[in-house]
This record gives structure tokens, sequence and C-alpha cells, in this order.
């Protein structure tokens, strides 16, 4: 696989998560109105200070009914970058996505977030200096993305309502979420939460392997690729499900070169 | 300073998840005609859906997200909080929107029909140990909503 060609892809699906992204936003315009939870009176302050520059320039992209045309705006680029993958249309990408964040004093969604910000910056480094750039950025993707799962499996690992299977089961019947009698059924079963707890133990801190080779990487992200439909269905945490695909391109890219 | 912090963290993730069950911070909610009839307390935020269907796009499931996350910050704003002198937390914004926050979800499960009077309260409630009481963090005074 071509570096730039790997980025390219990336790029696309990074922009699929960029829709998605603003279409939910464009569902929540109530909350983010003048009369909803989020109310640009409230955020000004901690965002732009007493600076009415600030205010002002924020104000255009961020106000509550601008907003809305914000994401309408963020859906046209990101079509642009569907269909056209350039430099120029994925910084503009990260600029907007980093102005969300402003919004929303940090993040929204935390860790896919976090993944969007890093996938975003390094794609555009990589696409803007294809030379230098584009392998260092796919290895710094695939590091993030490596990272992320590791760390996850180390301190489940280290946990014992992790080991014994637990935690799992306390996170997965939390009233936080609507009741599902299967999930309960199984997660009542101390075997199946103890076999569940450790096979995700396993998936997350074994995961550094997919980059050893190829065929490991395949195995790895068809399970990583599960692993998040699962975890979009039982936690809702589906835009972690394009975040983390964004970044198996470079995984799979780093295979076959380590 | 910390608000470039917040923003430059996005980059370096600590990549920690559902490592600790820790307490679940809860929004309750009660509301009536005036201060004198408070209903009984309800949970102000509905259950995250689950459904097959928005494995790719769940905007209810972001949006509660979005709201137990912002409970987790409140709940360390209060923390941080002068206990001597409560009116500098009303002014905090995390606290500006919690209230907005009670007063959308009033409307939105139809807890009450404007005007309402209605007093709100942050708890932990403890999934570990079901036989604990949650502890009351903080109890808002009554406000009245026009």
């Amino acid at each position: 696989m071509d570096a730039v060609i790997t980025l390219q892809l990336m790029a696309r699906i990074c922009a699929v998560l960029a829709i998605i992204q603003a279409y939910e936003f464009l569902c929540l315009t109530p909350v983010t109105s003048d009369r909803g939870v989020w109310r640009w009176d409230d955020l000004k302050n901690e965002i732009a200070g007493k600076s009415g520059f600030l205010r002002g320039i924020f104000g255009c992209f961020l106000k509550s009914g601008n907003f809305r045309y914000f994401n309408i705006f963020r859906i046209m680029v990101a079509i642009t970058v569907l269909l056209m993958p350039t430099p120029e249309a994925m910084a503009l990408l990260l600029i907007i996505h980093i102005l969300t964040l402003v919004r929303w004093l940090g993040s929204f969604n935390g860790g896919s977030d976090y993944m969007t910000s890093i996938l975003l910056l390094f794609v555009s480094l990589g696409l803007f200096f294809p030379e230098s750039m584009a392998a260092v950025a796919l290895w710094y993707i695939a590091f993030q993305s490596t990272l992320s799962y590791f760390k996850a499996g180390f301190y489940k690992l280290k946990a014992q309502n992790w080991r014994s299977g637990t935690a799992a089961r306390e996170f997965i019947i939390s009233p936080i979420y609507e009741r599902s009698q299967l999930l309960e059924t199984l997660m009542k079963s101390p075997v199946f939460s103890r076999l569940s707890s450790w096979g995700i133990i396993f998936f997350e801190i074994t995961f550094p392997v997919c980059l050893f080779h190829q065929n490991l990487a395949a195995l790895y992200l068809a399970a990583g690729f599960l692993f998040h439909l699962l975890n979009a269905y039982v936690f809702g945490l589906n835009r972690f499900v394009f975040a983390w695909i964004a970044t198996y391109p470079a995984l799979y890219y780093c295979s076959f070169r380590s | 300073m910390t608000k470039i912090f917040y923003l430059l963290r996005s980059f370096f993730p600590s990549w920690k998840f559902f490592d600790d069950v820790g307490p679940e911070i809860r929004l309750e909610v009660r509301c009536g005609t005036s201060e004198t009839a408070l209903g009984d307390w309800t949970n102000c935020l509905p259950p995250i859906p689950r459904s097959a269907a928005t494995l790719f796009v769940n905007p209810a499931a972001a949006y509660l997200h979005a709201c137990h996350n912002h409970l987790n910050h409140f709940n360390a704003d209060i923390a941080e909080s002068d206990t001597e002198r409560p009116e500098l937390l009303a002014e905090k914004t995390t606290y500006k929107i919690t209230r907005n926050l009670v007063q959308v979800q009033i409307k939105k499960l139809k807890l009450a029909q404007a005007p309402f009077t209605y007093q709100f309260r942050i708890s932990a409630n403890y999934i570990k140990d079901l036989n604990r009481e949650a502890d009351h963090i903080l109890i808002s005074p009554v406000y009245e909503n026009s």
C-alpha cells in the first residue's frame, strides 16, 4: 500500500465521521439554541473571556443560531474530502473540528473527539508534505491507535474487578443505559462475565502484535471492527466506530513495513 | 491558560476507558406549581438507548453522553468550590448549563407545564454497593420557570 493512497483512504473515512458528527449536531439544534442546554450566552465568557474581538470571532461560528450553518458547512467540506481528499480540505475539516471542540469546552464525546483530532492533524500533515511526512503520519496514527487499545487493556488487567468479571457486569447493567433482558441474562452468568472480561483484556493488551504481520493485522482489525460495533450497541458509543476504523489503514500499512 | 490546556489535551489523550466503576453521578429534579407543592425526586436523564438500528448514527445517545460528561465536570467544579460561599458556584458556567439542562428535561419529559417551580440535586449513586445510600452532593435552591 502506498502511503499517500493510505492517507487518502483515511481522509475519506474521516469525512464520513465528520458527516455523522455534523448530522448529529444538527439533530441536537434545540439543545444548542438560546433556549437549550448549551447556550452561547453562558458559554461565551468561558470561551472568549471579556474580549469583544474574540467573542465576535467565535460567535460568527459558534453562536446558537450560527452553529447550525456551521455544521451544514462542515458537511459540505466533508463531502468535498470524500470526493477529493486534498490537504487543504482536510486542514479545513481540522479547523472546523477544533472550533467545535471549543464550543463544547474541550470535548463533546471524549475519546472519539481525541482520536478525531489526532487523525485530522496527522492526515493533513501527511497530505501536505507527502515526501517527508506521509510515512511519519501513518506511523504516529498507528502508534496512537495501538496505544489506545493497549493502555485500556493494561488498566483493566490491573483492576481486580475486571479480572473477576464484575466490572464488565457493572458497566453493562448500569442504570445509565437502557435495560436489555438479553445482556442482563448473559452478564448474570459469572462464567460469561469472566470470559467476556478476559476476552476484552486479551484483545486490547495483545493488540500491538497486529503491527508485526499483515495476517495478524487483518485478524485484529476485523475483531476490532466487531468490538466497536458491540460497544456502539451496548454503550451507545457510535462515534467511536468510524474514529477508530479510520486509523485501521495506518495499522495495515505499518504491518507491511515492520 | 487552562482553556488552551483543554484543547491541547485533545491531542494527548490518556486512553483510559471503563477502567474503574465509579459512582454514577445522577441529576434529579422535583417540580410543582409552588415551592410548597414540589413532587417526588425524579431522574432527570433517561437511560441511553440501545438499538441495533443506531450503530452508526445515534443523536439521542450522543446527547445523553454529553449530559453525563457535563455532570462529571460539574461534579468536579462542586468538589473544588468554596463551601462557605455557595453563591460563587451558581456563577460557574457548569452550574448554568446544569440549570438549563434541568429546564429542558422537565419540558422534554413533560414533568410539569409552565409556569412551574423546580429544584434539582446532584447525587452519587454507588453501583458497586447497592445497599449504600446515595450521597447528595448538591441541592439547589427552589427556582421558578415562567
